[in-house]
């Protein structure tokens, strides 16, 4: 059976929105099955071959412990004190409207911008009071409002699928977009990424280094394998900086993960050394004195250019040669690897 | 082929960039000559790398002749690791891969417009990020000399 989310035009909402109806599904199906989201344009398609249970809920241990993770709060970031609250809001509404979702799921799920569920600002930064209106003139201060149950559905799917990580002083939020996937292999995927992390420069950093450990994870459980039925379209990201009492949205954009993905499933050999010397570049420069490191490193796998390679082999090599700096020659790349980085440059 | 046409890729690979860049990784190494690097990547037309290629022969000194006794003096220090020893042994006795001729010849013709320029280069300079492998470097200056 395939159902549909239809995209709303938020970017993130939507991908949020196509995980927490496969989470949902798969508790209906009390784990039997994976769901398959697949990306088909204008919408996601969720599949999933078994019965579903709608009774299930109440008593899955899977539906306990998705509401157990300690990012609820951080999709209610905004909420303060009051983000159980709405993570209790969002249980109940899935619980007792589950076959109303399905129902509607299965005819194609349309968000309706007219509901009363205010969208959280981590959720979606478009959430945030304070959008322009057309004109400069026509400057709006209002919320984002959608119905309960699509509302409920993205926070369930964002608390699976976005990454935060605190910085200094901001939050920098990630979430892979998925193409074809299986729900389980997300799962583990998550599961082998969504805890690294380091003390990162800022938004593009962060993103820059999740799209690399993202399609490391990959390469990993595809195991050799290049027909590995896994794949994401983009890594979107955003920051949340604090503005007073209250988090505003700050930086944001995309990454293409498609050229990483290719490498890391056509080239697993390749692209685990060129990973391995890209990952200590971020790591090493996370280190405070050494930030030109990871801001080379982040230009060359988010915008890959002549420049930008250039600019990360003169940075690299001033480390090299510095035998104080002491760079592990484990660390550096082989000539096989320093390929493939060239051939990623010139795709 | 124009120089439009050609990719990093195809020109790292080149024999004569390979050799090129391998001997400025080698004086990286021995000679800690960071000017030679420096020249490299900043030479913007085929003149500044003409003379970039230029002051780095001068500067890079090999092709000394290794007899059977410092042979086994180097071949020694690098069973044993005494790497800073035998740096300075090979750096006082000028040993070292050397450039051919052709090999010169080749890197000017391809490096003859600002684009064939920032292509050699880049090239030139990526052998510094590649791995070394010391032994076998070194078991093959020995052979060589």
């Amino acid at each position: 059976m395939e159902y549909l989310v239809v995209k709303s035009g938020l970017p993130t909402l939507d991908a949020a929105r196509a995980y927490g109806l496969a989470q949902l599904l798969q508790v209906l199906a009390n784990g039997k099955a994976s769901p398959y989201i697949t990306d088909q344009g204008g919408v996601f398609a969720v599949s999933l071959n078994a019965e579903l249970t709608h009774d299930a809920l109440t008593r899955s241990d899977m539906w306990r412990a998705a509401f157990a993770d300690s990012n609820w709060q951080r999709v209610f970031l905004t909420y303060k004190k009051a983000w159980s609250a709405q993570r209790d809001r969002v249980k109940r509404t899935l619980e007792e409207q589950v076959a109303a979702v399905v129902t509607r799921a299965g005819d194609g799920l349309c968000v309706d911008f007219a509901g009363k569920f205010a969208l959280p600002g981590p959720l979606d930064p478009v959430g945030f009071k304070g959008l322009k209106g057309l004109t400069a003139g026509n400057y709006s201060e209002g919320q984002t409002y959608l119905d309960e149950q699509n509302g409920a559905l993205a926070c369930l799917g964002a608390t699976i699928a976005q990454r935060y990580k605190f910085g200094k002083r901001e939050y920098f939020v990630t979430l892979p977009i998925p193409q074809m996937v299986q729900f389980n292999d997300f799962h583990q995927i998550r599961h082998l990424v969504y805890d690294k992390g380091l003390a990162y420069l800022g938004v593009r950093t962060a993103a820059a280094h999740f799209a690399l450990i993202f399609a490391d994870a990959i390469r990993e459980r595809a195991a050799g394998n290049p027909y590995f039925p896994l794949s994401f379209s983009n890594v979107l990201y955003f920051s949340l900086f604090q503005s007073g009492q209250q988090f505003k949205p700050s930086v944001g954009g995309s990454i293409n993960l498609a050229r990483l993905l290719d490498i890391a499933l056509s080239r697993p050999q390749a692209a685990a050394e060129m990973f391995k010397t890209w990952d200590y570049l971020f790591r090493r420069g996370s280190v405070k004195g050494n930030e030109a490191l990871a801001e080379a490193i982040t230009d060359l796998l988010m915008a890959p250019s002549g420049e930008s390679y250039y600019r990360h082999a003169r940075i690299f090599n001033r480390y090299i040669v510095d035998s104080s700096k002491r760079v592990n020659s484990e660390f550096l790349y082989d000539e096989a690897a320093l390929m493939e980085v060239m051939a990623y440059v010139e795709q | 082929m124009s120089n439009s046409e050609i990719s990093l890729a195809s020109v790292f690979a080149e024999e004569s960039i390979k050799s090129f860049g391998k001997c400025l990784r080698y004086a990286l190494w021995r000679d800690d000559d960071y000017a030679s690097l420096i020249e490299f990547e900043n030479a913007e037309t085929p003149l500044q790398f003409a003379e970039a290629v230029r002051k780095f022969l001068r500067r890079y000194r090999s092709g000394g002749f290794m007899d059977e006794a410092l042979r086994t003096q180097a071949s020694e220090m690098r069973k044993h690791n005494r790497w800073d020893e035998l740096r300075r042994t090979l750096r006082q006795n000028e040993i070292g891969p050397r450039p051919t001729e052709g090999n010169l010849e080749r890197l000017t013709q391809l490096a003859n417009n600002a684009q064939g320029v920032r292509l050699v280069r880049a090239a030139i300079i990526s052998y510094g990020l590649t791995k070394r492998d010391p032994h076998k470097e070194l078991e093959e200056v020995e052979r060589g000399s």
